[in-house]
């Protein structure tokens, strides 16, 4: 008999065990995340990671180059002004 | 002591008896609550009594079979107390045909592992065959006593329970360390694009109003071009006029007179002029053309009347 009951211990704890691996759980605010989640968690984060990075490396210097580009124009006209008119 | 003139001899006897079970239930690892008290001498009056002053810790009890209960009070004490050792062998011998006899009055938790406790009966009895399935012989013991010495295999199945469960306590540390981790990097990251958002939020921001402004002073100097072209042509004008009026005094022919010169729009100029002969007319026409005093010369036919011959002359200024 105890040997059946250490046996279905054993089964109930790679139950468990199965379980809190494959799908993860939430104990009273502690949040267990399984391995999908944590698979999908790794892909947010890395998407999340190529925006900000395209972000920093593209959007911003470009927007930043337009800005100075138009700054530049405007400089120009601005001393072609002065230099015609004053 | 007259009454009882064996009770000096017996008294120190039962004392060291009381004295070693006091000791046994002081030493014993466990809790002693109880004692029974069995064999011949527990016949003597008040000998529960007598113990249950000297243990104070644990209640005394003569030990009746359990079995009897209910005819205890119609068989006299004498009768079952000197045979309890041979009731209990024969207890013990009868023990798996007789479930449940017992001398002990069983508690809930007792009765309840009693109740669980599952025996298959034995084939022992008889000898097994040559070539009889030895499955006959097997004994399934589904004993729930918890209690004793584990086998090798037993302990191998309760190492692989801690095994396993030190697996999940470890799998769930190391999740909520990930998990704590995600969130961390989550919220910097968010952090960190609302930052970037808001520099390509305010970088656009400036170029709009760099553009503005330029598109601004574009008005402004095409006003200001506007204006120069303005004041240009009209200090150009300002000396057309005069100028125009000398160089027509100088070549116009004496018999010519100007009846009028007006200025209709901008540059154009119409004249008006008599004469009492075409020649002279299409002379000072023609002056205009090649003096180039005016441009685009154009001239109606002369309209005569009392010998004067009437032209108007339209042409623009240079």
């Amino acid at each position: 008999m105890r040997k059946i009951l250490l046996g279905i211990g054993i089964a109930l704890m790679v139950t468990i065990f199965g379980f809190v691996l494959i799908k993860g759980i939430n104990i009273g605010g502690i949040n267990v995340l399984g391995v999908t989640q944590i698979k999908n968690e790794s892909d947010k984060l890395k998407e999340k990671n190529d925006k900000l990075t395209k972000l920093a490396q593209s959007d911003l210097p470009s927007a930043v180059s337009a800005t100075e580009l138009s700054q530049n124009h405007f400089k120009k006209q601005k001393t072609n002004m002065k230099v015609k008119y004053f | 002591m007259e009454e009882q003139p064996y009770l000096q001899y017996i008294m120190p006897t039962l004392y060291q008896i009381s004295q070693r079970v006091q000791e046994i239930i002081l030493e014993a690892p466990m809790k002693i609550s109880k004692v029974y008290l069995t064999g011949s001498l527990a016949l003597i009056n008040n000998v529960d009594l007598y113990f249950q002053e000297g243990l104070s810790q644990a209640e005394c009890e003569i030990l009746k079979p359990n079995f009897l209960e209910q005819v205890l009070d119609k068989i006299n004490i004498k009768d079952y107390i000197e045979v309890n050792s041979a009731i209990a062998l024969a207890v013990q011998r009868l023990n798996d045909t007789l479930k449940g006899m017992n001398f002990k009055k069983l508690s809930l938790s007792e009765r309840l592992k009693q109740e669980m406790k599952i025996t298959m009966p034995e084939s022992k009895k008889r000898p097994a065959k040559e070539g009889e399935n030895k499955k006959l012989n097997l004994k399934l013991n589904l004993d729930m006593d918890f209690k004793g010495k584990l086998a090798p295999m037993e302990k191998n199945f309760v190492r692989a329970i801690y095994g396993v469960l030190i697996l999940i306590i470890v799998f769930i540390i190391l999740s909520s360390i990930l998990c704590s981790g995600f969130k961390k990097k989550n919220e910097e990251l968010d952090l960190l694009t609302t930052k970037q958002n808001a520099e390509i939020a305010k970088a656009n921001q400036d170029k709009k109003t760099l553009d503005s402004t330029r598109l601004k002073y574009q008005n402004l100097l095409k006003q200001l071009q506007e204006i120069n072209n303005r004041i240009s042509e009209v200090t150009q004008s300002r000396n057309q006029i005069p100028n125009l009026l000398n160089q027509i005094m100088y070549r116009i022919p004496e018999e010519v007179q100007l009846i009028s010169i007006e200025n209709t729009t901008d540059k154009h100029i119409v004249i008006k002029a008599k004469c009492n002969e075409y020649t002279q007319l299409g002379y000072f026409i023609a002056k205009l053309k090649t003096s180039e005093i005016l441009t685009n010369v154009v001239s109606s036919s002369g309209v005569k009347s009392n010998n004067v011959v009437s032209v108007t002359i339209e042409g623009d200024l240079p």
